[in-house]
């Protein structure tokens, strides 16, 4: 069962996307758009790969998540997505870290329809 | 304090203790935000509020002191859909000067009128990590489950909007709704629950006043809350009510306390309102 943290990850365990672009090779990023739409699956297909290969965590930037008591909602979502292991919220830069199990391939799409359906807008998702 | 008060508070504080459920949080107390549960999510809020109303223009002397517990179901029907449930528990202690050898008291206790809603989100816009702003219509009916004298034994349909706007520390609400009253009991005790039609208009400012920013070592958030309730009915009653107040809101519960201070008020022949202070928990498991 997925250990779900609501409220404020310390900033340490969130990896922007400067970072990011000097891990080449080990990092992707997905421009998401409305949950399910076709406009994403091309590019969500190689980041399905990599989460297969490295499990690890996964870095969802997400709009509009107003109090830590309304981005329980997402954390609900989220938890029910297999694989997951836990989930922080870090209202100060409105990304949400993922951490999964070893091994496991949850797809983007997933997590751009827990996002979805939690209310919120999912900008875009990062490998940290 | 009356017997029936302190019974009123007994069952008040049980009726809490046994209904709290999961909630949503940045919200101010009365006016309505549009805030939902996720899919398949079900919140609940309790508010305790204590109403105190004293003015009487009939010259009748007469006091009502009320004592409610509202317990709000929410339910997320989809991403923009959800059903909302209200059930007011209320006392009622109305005095009159003894004009004789008789009670001077009556204290009513019992179920309030249950209302539900259906909400539909139709407009959202996230602009930033909590930014965002949103529209929301509702429709409803209050249910004749009230008590005696404190229901309108009546089937009232609903219609309503919201909006809300969040921006940084700042948080604004507005909310609209009109009820018809199909009603044919004046109730002589409170405004929104006769035979007229009833208007109701609100808004509400909430400013996060701690943190300044969300760091490493932020476990809650403390809110400064100032609402704005007008009601008019369609009589010529009405009342405009300031509710100043705080709401600390932490990862896994959420406390709110406000005062109710009448602004405006006129009524031939009901009770004007002296205040109102409502608590409020919200707890998430």
């Amino acid at each position: 069962m997925a250990k779900r943290v609501i409220g404020i990850a310390t900033a340490a365990m969130v990896v922007g996307g400067s970072v990011l672009s000097g891990c080449a090779g080990r990092s992707g990023t997905v421009t998401a758009g409305t949950a399910g739409a076709s406009s994403t699956q091309g590019s969500t297909e190689a980041v399905e790969a990599s989460f297969v290969r490295e499990g690890g965590d996964v870095l969802l930037v997400i709009k509009g998540m107003s109090c830590p008591m309304c981005a329980s909602n997402i954390d609900n979502e989220l938890a029910e997505i297999p694989g997951v292991k836990r989930v922080a919220v870090d209202l100060n830069t409105g990304t949400v870290r993922v951490s999964l199990t070893k091994g496991a391939a949850p797809t983007a799409a997933q997590f751009e329809r827990a996002v979805y359906d939690s209310g919120f807008t999912l900008a875009r998702i990062e490998r940290p | 304090m009356s017997a029936s008060t302190t019974r009123s508070v007994c069952v008040a504080i049980a009726t809490l203790l046994l209904c709290c459920e999961p909630v949503s949080g940045q919200q101010a107390t009365r006016v309505q935000a549009v805030t939902q549960p996720g899919r398949g999510e079900v919140d609940a809020t309790q508010l305790i509020s204590f109403d105190r109303y004293g003015r009487d223009p009939t010259g009748a002397g007469r006091t009502v002191t009320d004592l409610s517990v509202h317990t709000v179901l929410r339910y997320g029907i989809s991403r923009d859909w959800s059903a909302v449930a209200q059930l007011p528990i209320v006392s009622r202690v109305t005095e009159m000067p003894a004009v004789g050898p008789g009670d001077d008291e009556e204290g009513i206790q019992g179920l309030g009128d249950a209302r539900v809603d259906l909400r539909y989100r139709f407009y959202q816009h996230d602009f930033g990590p909590l930014n965002t702003i949103r529209l929301a219509a509702r429709f409803g009916v209050e249910a004749p489950t009230g008590a005696r004298d404190v229901g309108s034994h009546s089937w009232d349909p609903i219609i309503g909007a919201s909006a809300m706007y969040i921006n940084g520390r700042w948080g604004l609400n507005a909310s609209a709704e009109y009820k018809l009253s199909t009603s044919t009991i004046r109730d002589n005790a409170i405004i929104g629950s006769g035979a007229d039609d009833l208007l109701e208009f609100g808004t509400a400012a909430v400013y996060r006043v701690f943190p300044e920013r969300w760091g490493n070592e932020s476990h809650g958030a403390g809110y400064i809350v100032l609402e704005h309730v007008s009601r008019f009915e369609t009589g010529g009653d009405r009342e405009v009510v300031a509710y100043p107040g705080l709401l600390w809101e932490d990862t896994r519960w959420a406390a709110e306390l406000s005062v109710g201070v009448p602004i405006h008020q006129r009524s031939v022949d009901r009770l004007e309102r002296d205040f109102s202070l409502s608590i409020g928990f919200r707890v998430l498991f």
